[in-house]
């Protein structure tokens, strides 16, 4: 078994994107071996184009802004679901969950998710190139990818990467405070399990006006899976927040509890595990999770977007 | 809140656990719902401490109790004369009682039966007292499932330990409390069906409710091994619920059909790997 390959991809432009991304693609279909292509809209576009229609014929593509909208989604519903479907083959990705034009409420969650696939693909027979446009995006963003990944290619060049190290302490530097919910934000203290009905109607009356009737159920789960988490794991009280931004609904989840996993929610547990289920279910559901959790308590937000509302990135 | 609203929304079938703390709103409320018991045909039964004192409530409340006990209509018992009546608490015996009563009320052309169980005494050192939990659980599938019978179960919040009585409230599928009304809508109503054999759920299915969901759907091959769940009705369901009805397929003990889920619904059956459950079918609303 080849070992794991997790390399960043510097680039400045659409030339040095495809320079390095079609060879990567072209030499898996080589070997017989599943790939994934997934990219925002734009790259994924152009590097489809790019294959001619035989070589493309065997790839399979998503559009990383759907998909991988939410960072926490990536791994379980994208590259652990994509491995298990290939089972005994080693599988190859594209990916670019750092596009340009993720928030900064967004970014510690892609940045913590780049830093925590090299513990989950520890082992497995995978490589996964992530693309960075240098052009675009921060200057502290393209240091984090030296960070989060073993080797880096800059400039075409594969070089090991000084930055890089243990993948989980690196995710923990990115375990940040979250920014205030808005003042005007409603909220409402909750205990028991009794009080699951009143947090469920919080939501609904909130992010009714916002969404589809599916979209408002499935939001109403992961709220109520969240706070049922505090009264299952924790002894206090939580208190969940809610109000709407442009296009999105926002929830936010605060407990004394302390998540001590840093996979949890992004690997599914067990099968006959009884719990773990919880956190899993809101990364698949939301499109954006951001946690925030140590010894004195854990915050957790989740963004919803309107069907209609803007997705920015490419 | 007034008390009488509390109890308004009870319907036969219903199994509601009422915790209690204040004497005069009990009463205003258990008053409520005898006068509806009464005014639909059903018959009432008080079981539980101090009939005579709970007989001159609804006396002040405008109930005709006279009347109505020499009719028949009205029943007021003891713990010690129904719950306690083998001079212990008996699950089976109870659950024969009330199957008892419900012939008795049927035969005499009663439209059904409404029960308002003070369990005061489960917080004294009754023996057999360890089985309420069991038994609260149970008679969700062995007396209201077939919509005949109403119960209110009393616990007085000062008479008893507060997470015993949480384990309590879980076996009960609907709540109601001093300043919470019971709504049908947050909790989870079960009704047997015959054709397709089967049960119908409806309300909302989560945390609070797991135990009961649980005790239904432990004997759900009993009697048949083809057995459908209508979900139409479910509104609402969490992690908690959907792996007790993957559970119940995946036992071996029988075919289970799901008919009615919503797209939610599909999605956590999915998530919990009914996919995977050769037993079990899923059909979408």
């Amino acid at each position: 078994m080849t070992p794991f390959d997790h390399p960043g991809l510097l680039y400045r432009d659409e030339d040095e994107f495809l320079s390095e991304t079609v060879p990567f693609v072209r030499s898996a279909i080589t070997a017989g071996d599943p790939v994934l292509v997934a990219l925002p809209g734009q790259n994924l576009d152009l590097l489809r184009g790019a294959l001619d229609g035989a070589a493309a014929g065997h790839v399979d593509f998503a559009d990383l802004t759907v998909s991988g909208r939410n960072p926490g989604r990536i791994i379980p519903g994208l590259l652990l679901r994509y491995a298990a479907a290939h089972p005994g083959r080693r599988v190859s990705f594209v990916g670019e969950p750092v596009w340009p034009g993720r928030t900064t409420v967004e970014y510690p969650a892609c940045a913590a998710h780049e830093a925590l696939i090299n513990t989950v693909f520890a082992g497995h027979d995978a490589q996964i190139l992530c693309a960075y446009d240098t052009a675009l995006l921060a200057t502290s963003a393209i240091a984090d990818a030296w960070r989060t990944h073993p080797v880096m290619i800059d400039d075409g060049v594969r070089v090991p990467s000084p930055a890089y190290g243990d993948p989980v302490a690196t995710a923990g530097c990115f375990n940040v405070p979250l920014p205030q919910p808005p003042a005007e934000a409603e909220f409402l203290t909750y205990r028991l399990i009794g009080d699951l009905p009143a947090v469920r109607a919080l939501v609904r009356r909130c992010a009714e006006p916002l969404l589809s009737a599916d979209r408002l159920a499935e939001t109403i789960l992961a709220a109520h899976e969240l706070a049922a988490n505090t009264i299952r794991h924790t002894s206090g009280p939580g208190r969940i927040t809610v109000w709407t931004e442009p296009g999105l609904f926002a929830c936010q989840v605060d407990d004394s509890g302390h998540i001590t996993d840093p996979l949890a929610g992004r690997v599914p547990p067990d099968p006959l595990q009884p719990s773990g289920r919880g956190l899993l279910l809101v990364n698949q559901i939301c499109d954006l999770v951001r946690i925030y959790t140590g010894p004195a308590g854990t915050s957790i937000r989740t963004h919803v977007e309107s069907s209609d509302g803007p997705r920015p990135g490419r | 809140m007034g008390g009488i609203s509390l109890l308004d929304r009870v319907t036969l079938g219903d199994h509601v656990c009422w915790t209690v703390d204040g004497d005069a709103i009990r009463m205003e409320a258990i008053a409520g719902f005898v006068r509806a018991g009464l005014t639909e045909r059903q018959r009432v039964m008080y079981c539980g401490d101090d009939p005579a004192a709970v007989l001159d409530g609804l006396e002040r409340y405008g109930v005709d109790t006279r009347a109505a006990l020499d009719r028949g209509d009205l029943t007021a018992d003891t713990a010690e004369d129904s719950y306690l009546a083998g001079g212990f608490f008996d699950p089976d015996a109870t659950v024969r009682l009330w199957h008892t009563e419900v012939a008795r009320c049927r035969s005499a052309g009663y439209r059904g039966m409404r029960v308002i169980g003070d369990m005061t005494w489960a917080s004294r050192r009754s023996p057999g007292v360890e089985h309420v939990p069991w038994y609260e659980a149970n008679i969700n599938r062995l007396v209201f499932a077939d919509g005949f019978v109403a119960g209110v179960c009393a616990y007085d919040r000062r008479r008893f330990d507060p997470l015993h009585l949480r384990r309590l409230l879980w076996a009960h599928p609907g709540a109601a409390g001093s300043e919470m009304p019971f709504d049908p809508d947050s909790s989870l109503r079960v009704r047997r069906t015959l054709d397709p054999w089967g049960l119908r759920l409806s309300g909302e299915a989560d945390l609070s409710n797991r135990d009961v969901l649980r005790a239904v759907t432990d004997h759900l091959f009993d009697d048949h091994d083809d057995v459908t769940i209508d979900v139409c009705g479910l509104h609402f369901a969490d992690i908690a619920a959907t792996r007790v009805l993957v559970g119940a397929a995946q036992s071996g003990d029988g075919r289970l059909r799901l008919v009615g889920c919503s797209p939610n619904l599909l999605r956590l059956l999915h998530f919990h790997g009914a996919g995977s459950v050769p037993a079990l079918t899923t059909e979408a609303r």
